[in-house]
């Protein structure tokens, strides 16, 4: 009975394990296609921004979950994120380029393998530095056939982010803190493609550890920057419907755990707190620039008598 | 005992197969985003082996580690989730995927599953010691402490997420902590753990009349010739091997290794030969079943993603197991 038994399992077991192991489409030869014909799923929502920045917009054919665009995610399939993917709404587009964020050793190992059996090709940006953006144009423009637009891309992007150096036209000498998300506890360091547009902007930063930190009543204490910016998109759909409404969400910048213990910045006693509530104001795209022009306004604004004296940040 | 015929088998299989290809059948007719309808060709392939199969290869193995638990430890709450099997497995599989430790583990596709089951054997090793008491255990001492290896091993995987960030897991590290049909995992992952849940299941299969034994009296059993303590190691090796194998690829995922043998005992009865098998086929079809109502709840303009099955499992077990706790009580 128990030899039986063990056959009897064993053929459920090998019937499953060949269910499981086989491509769900059989593999195909790449095909050469231009920029016209190429269908996108973005997975990111910075490459999503990217396409649209190079004239790709009807190209894109599905979206993340966490898509920034709200049009888009109204409008397109939603297919997943960058861990999780909806094979069946993928198979049913059928692109021809998938375009997700990260480093390649921490992807899922399923999704390129299973791409490969429906013929898509990977596109996987790594985005950490302001040049990381310009490169990542550049791979888009070479994957997608189109290099002339992602040429003409990173042209325009360079030209709206001029650094602004000249101490007389510029702050440069103020330091800037830059907060991100509604929390009002995570700030912006050097190292990151953030601090590369403020730099750009005139300002010097009054983090001066490397990546994004998390700001405590106390660490925050020991800072005293003339001005804070705060980039609080309010896109996740799992939020409140009515913050889709853009005073509605200017309204609902609530990071202010940090700022109400910080009342000696000059940026509070001088009411220097600007907040930028854009869907893309995270995002490491083509939209650095706005970001950038968002810097750029305010500091403009501070006149420059106000200037404090060079070394006064911390 | 009554003597179990090859008749007997066969349509205990039949019947379980029945019910796995019920729950089957509606798992093909939901669509990813909730819509129900006949599939393509297409359609059907992806559903099949994208979440059918899996859901119901994870449902099985975790089914049949928690009959062979409650079996051993004679205890009705165990459960691969709730003795901390699952969440060691977990903990286990994410340190493997550490910079360093991946590459020093050269075994290939078995590796992560290597990693589990290491991990699964260590929370029951502990939940052991911990709620033994002069060769006796106590069942709600063992949930306890299973409890609290389930709370540290969360903990931990915080805590390495937080200095590691986004490690290469196969679904996020929501999914992973609450355990989903991962739709990411590499076939060879998957292939490994298939093979092992399916060797697993022989075994368990193969030890039944024993597991029936050890429900006896330790003198009882040894006088019709069965060493306890080797069924009880050995059903807790196989069981942590298959925990370890499902959890590999999908998380902890809570509850069915709980309400499957339950279920099964109110229509079968108490004899393993039987509940094994209809347990299995019980948890491929409840684990199926909610993987189709995440799809089709993604269907609703209140949800924005997948739920993850862990979550489904959970709110269907936790009153599950209050039920049973008051049956204890009573």
């Amino acid at each position: 009975m128990g030899q039986r038994l063990c056959v009897l399992l064993n053929i459920f077991l090998t019937l499953l394990i060949l269910g499981c192991d086989k491509p769900a489409q059989t593999p195909a030869t790449t095909q050469a296609v231009d920029a016209r014909a190429v269908r996108v799923v973005s997975l990111t929502p910075a490459g999503t921004n990217l396409l649209v920045a190079m004239g790709m917009k009807d190209q894109i054919v599905g979206v993340s979950a966490y898509e920034a665009d709200i049009q888009l995610r109204d409008k397109l399939p939603k297919v997943g994120d960058y861990q999780r993917i909806d094979w069946e709404q993928l198979s049913a587009i059928k692109p021809t380029h998938l375009i997700v964020q990260g480093l390649r050793d921490r992807l899922p190992a399923g999704i390129e393998e299973r791409c490969a059996a429906m013929n898509i090709q990977v596109v996987i940006l790594q985005i950490d530095r302001l040049k990381d953006i310009y490169a990542a144009i550049t791979q888009l423009g070479a994957a997608l056939h189109a290099d002339d637009a992602a040429k003409k891309t990173v042209t325009d992007l360079q030209a709206r982010l001029t650094p602004r150096t000249n101490p007389a036209a510029s702050n440069a000498s103020f330091t800037a803190l830059v907060l991100i998300g509604d929390e009002g506890k995570l700030v912006v360091g050097t190292d990151n493609y953030i601090n590369d547009v403020l730099e750009l902007s005139g300002a010097k930063n009054a983090v001066a550890a490397p990546g994004y930190l998390m700001l405590d009543v106390e660490k925050g204490r020991s800072l005293a920057p003339d001005v804070v910016f705060i980039l609080a998109p309010r896109t996740n759909p799992q939020t409140d419907p009515k913050l889709d409404n853009a005073a509605n969400r200017r309204n609902n910048v609530d990071a202010k755990s940090i700022l109400i213990a910080s009342d000696k910045w000059p940026a509070i006693k001088t009411d220097r707190v600007y907040a930028m509530t854009d869907a893309d104001a995270l995002l490491p795209g083509a939209n650095v620039a706005n970001v950038y022009d968002f810097f750029v306004r305010h500091l403009k604004q501070i006149p420059p008598q106000d200037n404090p004296p060079p070394g006064s940040g911390p | 005992m009554k003597r179990f015929d090859l008749q007997t088998l066969g349509v205990t299989l039949f019947a379980s197969l029945l019910v796995w290809m019920a729950a089957a059948s509606v798992g093909l007719l939901v669509g990813s985003t909730g819509t129900i309808g006949a599939p393509t060709a297409d359609q059907m392939s992806i559903r099949l082996h994208t979440h059918v199969l899996p859901a119901s290869m994870i449902g099985a193995a975790l089914a049949m580690a928690g009959v062979t638990y409650q079996a051993i430890l004679r205890n009705p709450l165990a459960d691969p989730y709730l003795l901390g099997a699952s969440g060691g497995a977990m903990l286990a599989s994410y340190v493997w995927r550490l910079q360093g430790v991946a590459s020093i583990a050269v075994i290939g596709a078995i590796s992560p599953h290597a990693f589990a089951l290491a991990g699964s054997l260590l929370a029951i090793t502990i939940v052991l010691l911990g709620a033994g008491w002069r060769g006796r255990l106590d069942p709600v001492t063992a949930i306890l402490v299973g409890v609290v290896i389930n709370s540290l091993c969360g903990a931990l995987f915080m805590l390495l997420n937080a200095i590691y960030r986004d490690l290469p897991g196969s679904g996020g590290i929501l999914t992973f902590l609450v355990g989903d049909i991962q739709t990411t995992a590499s076939s060879a992952h998957v292939a490994a753990s298939a093979w092992m849940i399916g060797i697993g299941g022989v075994l368990l299969m193969l030890m039944t009349p024993y597991l029936n034994v050890v429900r006896l009296s330790e003198d009882e059993a040894r006088s019709l010739g069965v060493s306890v303590q080797r069924v009880r190691w050995g059903g807790l090796l196989v069981a942590s091997f298959v925990t370890a194998a499902a959890v590999a690829i999908s998380g902890p995922i809570g509850f069915i290794g709980l309400i499957c043998p339950h279920i099964a005992r109110w229509f079968i009865g108490n004899d393993n030969r039987k509940l094994l098998p209809v347990a299995a086929a019980l948890g491929a079809g409840l684990l199926t079943l909610a993987d189709v109502l995440a799809r089709y709840l993604l269907g609703s303009p209140h949800v924005a993603t997948l739920i993850p099955v862990g979550v489904i499992t959970a709110c269907i077990g936790g009153p599950f197991l209050l039920l049973i706790l008051a049956r204890i009580k009573q």
